[in-house]
């Protein structure tokens, strides 16, 4: 077993990087200022002094070109790794995506393999307004071809990274610009997590939070909170939005009976929607309460920074609504959360 | 205040009922529990009891009319009690007994007729139930389903048998959660609430007795069957066929091989069913409703047992399929009961059904009509026993068949046809060849 070292979720980002590429070499990075710049976000720090301008190669500003560029050196045979600086920008590269990327082994009748990585940093970090703030994976996951990655602790990090890149699907990895600087034990060398397993990351018996990525810590935050109250919430993070670990989500529902999907998307048609359908399907006579979600409210980001919290999923509307779905009452005093906002279903 | 008489729903199919008889009429005192009048429904006439105390102030449905489910057809007052004027027929006789009942009670001569009608409308008490006779407990299923319960606690009741209408629900909006149920089972003394496990065990049970899940088929069956026992009115006609010749002619063509590989007893008689069934086709229909419908195809599902119960494959045109065919279908059909893989259509169609016990040592036995069809043919073991021919004791070979028919369709001078048939061609079996 590989000693685990504490280091930063972009380390580790890079650690899996540079471990492939040194092992492969047909994998390459390809992206907006990942060479000279060493990464908007230092993710590919060192990485161009490391292996040359043929593996890490700056682009111009056009996701399209070098999103397709990337698709086109996967068909005949290459690994690239392609980085948006963040998946906002992705939107623009959008037709490679869905409608070459997604479709193009199913077209050509798996005559190839499209082994690509699309990786950058999605949803909120602060104050950086509506079209800088958006949770995209419920529009890629979205899509049969895609598959969805999004890791919440460094060693996942690394570990569904390689995964990823040794896929020969495309993948689209989506990692927060508010993470980067997390720190967390990695094991040093070989580390890979399958792709599509969810993993427990805190039992417990009253209450299942889904959730991903950053979601991940305001749940575990959630639960410690809960837990002064008697009240034990199981953190399952799917760490792989697509292809879902319904039997992880499934077989842990019917542990605890109830289930809040705490996503920092938007509500409508996104991947708690899917996972309550999931649910109402496979876990109904299972259910001791309706399934609930805790989502970002149904508005553009705000650029205020307290309008922003309000927006995103709090630690205090995930409580909220776990208590109403376990009927115990507010606690006397306790601040009023910004649940209040949300409106009832 | 007046009290609304509604017509009562008597069974699930009923939709409105006829009064037969008024046995309470205007300005009769009624007490509560006593009959006051009789109901025609869709399937029996049921007397109509009191669920309040008072006078029959008004009869709204007169004798002879129908009404629909829930509709006003009677009003009672309480002693000394007015009671407004109804819109239907029979309402002046019925106002007048008020009147003569109550007088003092009227409406003010001076108020608009309408505007008094609507008051005491308004606080008349709608839609009070009807206590009947009635032995089906419609009204409790209605009061469970409403019951707000979780899924979840919902499983718990149904696997331990707990009536949720009981529990009292602490969840959100009072919905009763899985806590309650068990509580409410804890409470009953039953066995201790199960472990909240995906698959628990079965639960803990006397050591005497062991509880078998039923198989997919075995449900079916049970539930078919009982609702042959309960809707069907069955009745039984016996038979004793002489099996001399059939005997003979069976082992005559088994020894042929070939196409008559497998012959058995059953092939045979299906054989001689379905040409029986061709003579007497009223056994070779179902009962619907106003109408019999006759078969025109004769299929025979022969009741077969397999590993998890019982299951009924259907040989289709035995009455013109010859006997070879016959053996090859049924040989066909045996095969795939074993193996377990039916084709789809191997279980559907039958227009009559075989079970024969032959091969054990049953003498006689009266089988269940398997619906929708309207009769079916036990077949016994076929026997060697001592009969008179020609004056002289001889050994004999005799098979005991009997006929389960439904009545609402078929009458016993039918079925005794369809066993002088059956039992013609059996002894006579060469029409089984030709």
């Amino acid at each position: 077993m590989p000693e685990p070292r504490v280091i930063s979720f972009r380390e580790a980002l890079r650690e899996a990087m540079v471990e492939e590429m040194e092992r492969d070499p047909s994998i390459f990075l390809m992206g907006e200022e990942v060479g000279h710049y060493n990464g908007a976000y230092k993710v590919s720090e060192g990485m161009l002094a490391r292996f040359g301008e043929a593996r890490v190669i700056d682009t111009p500003i056009a996701e399209t070109g070098f999103a397709g560029v990337g698709i086109g050196a996967a068909m005949i045979g290459l690994r690239p790794i392609i980085e948006f600086m963040t998946w906002n920008f992705s939107l623009t590269a959008i037709d490679q995506l869905i409608n070459n990327a997604a479709k193009l082994r199913y077209m050509a009748d798996g005559q190839f393999t499209l082994p690509i990585v699309f990786r950058g940093p999605g949803g909120a970090a602060h104050a950086l307004a509506a079209q800088h703030s958006q949770a995209l994976e419920a529009l890629y996951a979205h899509v049969p071809g895609l598959k969805v990655v999004m890791p919440s602790t460094p060693a996942d990090a690394k570990g569904l990274l390689k995964a990823a890149i040794r896929d020969d699907n495309p993948v689209c990895f989506i990692e927060s610009e508010v993470m980067y600087a997390l720190k967390g034990e990695v094991p040093a060398g070989e580390h890979v997590v399958p792709l599509g397993v969810a993993e427990v990351k805190r039992p417990g018996r009253d209450v299942t939070l889904v959730t991903w990525s950053r979601m991940t810590h305001t749940c575990l935050k959630v639960a410690e909170e809960l837990a002064r109250d008697g009240i034990e919430a199981e953190v399952l993070d799917l760490r792989t939005i697509r292809p879902l670990d319904v039997a992880a989500i499934v077989a842990s529902v019917r542990r605890t009976h109830r289930c809040v999907v705490v996503q920092e998307g938007w509500p409508f048609a996104g991947v708690a929607a899917e996972v309550v359908a999931l649910l109402a399907r496979d876990a109904f006579d299972d259910l001791d309460a309706p399934p609930e979600r805790v989502t970002s409210l149904d508005v553009p980001m705000p650029y205020a920074r307290n309008l922003e919290e309000l927006v995103l999923p709090s630690p205090a509307r995930v409580i909220a609504t776990v208590r109403r779905l376990l009927g115990v009452e507010e606690t006397l005093g306790a601040p009023i959360p910004p649940a209040r906002v949300q409106r009832r279903r | 205040m007046p009290v609304d008489v509604t017509m009562p729903k008597l069974s699930d199919t009923m939709e409105e009922g006829k009064i037969l008889k008024w046995l309470k009429h205007p300005g009769d005192r009624v007490a509560i529990g006593e009959i006051i009048a009789e109901v025609e429904t869709d399937k029996a006439n049921m007397e109509l009891e009191a669920y309040d105390e008072g006078t029959l102030a008004e009869v709204r449905v007169p004798e002879g009319e129908s009404a629909p489910v829930g509709a006003v057809i009677a009003v009672l007052a309480a002693p000394g009690e007015g009671v407004a004027k109804g819109p239907a027929a029979g309402a002046g006789k019925a106002a007048a007994a008020a009147e003569k009942a109550a007088p003092s009670a009227r409406a003010p001569a001076s108020a608009p007729g309408a505007a008094a009608a609507a008051k005491a409308e308004a606080g008349r008490e709608p839609f009070r139930p009807t206590v009947v006779r009635r032995p089906e407990p419609v009204e409790s299923r209605g009061a469970a389903a409403s019951v707000k319960a979780s899924p979840l606690a919902r499983r718990i009741a149904q696997e331990r048998g707990l009536d949720l209408a009981q529990v009292t629900g602490t969840g959100p909006g009072g919905r009763i959660v899985q806590k309650d149920v068990e509580a409410a089972l804890a409470e009953r003394g039953g066995t201790p609430p199960a472990p909240a496990k995906p698959a628990a065990p079965a639960e803990p049970r006397p050591a005497a007795e062991s509880r078998v899940e039923l198989s997919r088929i075995r449900r079916t069956t049970a539930k078919r069957m009982g609702e042959s026992k309960r809707e069907i009115p069955h009745f039984y006609a016996s038979s004793e066929i002489a099996m001399d010749e059939a005997a003979r002619l069976k082992e005559a063509l088994a020894a042929l091989e070939g196409e008559y590989e497998g012959l058995t007893y059953t092939h045979v008689v299906l054989k001689a069913v379905g040409l029986a069934l061709t003579r007497v086709p009223e056994l070779n229909a179902s009962y619907d409703g106003d109408a019999m419908v006759l078969h025109q195809a004769v299929n025979v599902g022969v009741a077969t047992a397999v590993d998890d119960g019982l299951v009924v494959p259907v040989v289709r045109h035995c009455d013109r399929e010859p006997l070879a065919a016959i053996v090859r279908q049924a040989r066909g059909l045996l095969g795939r009961a074993r193996s377990g893989r039916f084709a789809s259509d191997d279980l559907t169609g039958a227009t009559f059904t075989l079970s024969n016990l032959g091969m054990l040592p049953v003498t006689e036995f009266a089988a269940v009509i398997n619906p929708p069809q309207a009769a079916i043919l036990a077949v016994g073991t076929i026997r060697e026993t001592p009969v008179v021919r020609d004056g002289q004791i001889v050994p004999g070979r005799r098979m005991t068949v009997t006929v389960s028919c439904d009545h609402r369709i078929i009458d016993g001078v039918l079925a005794g046809r369809f066993l002088r048939e059956l039992k013609g061609l059996l002894e006579n079996p060469l029409a089984l060849v030709l």
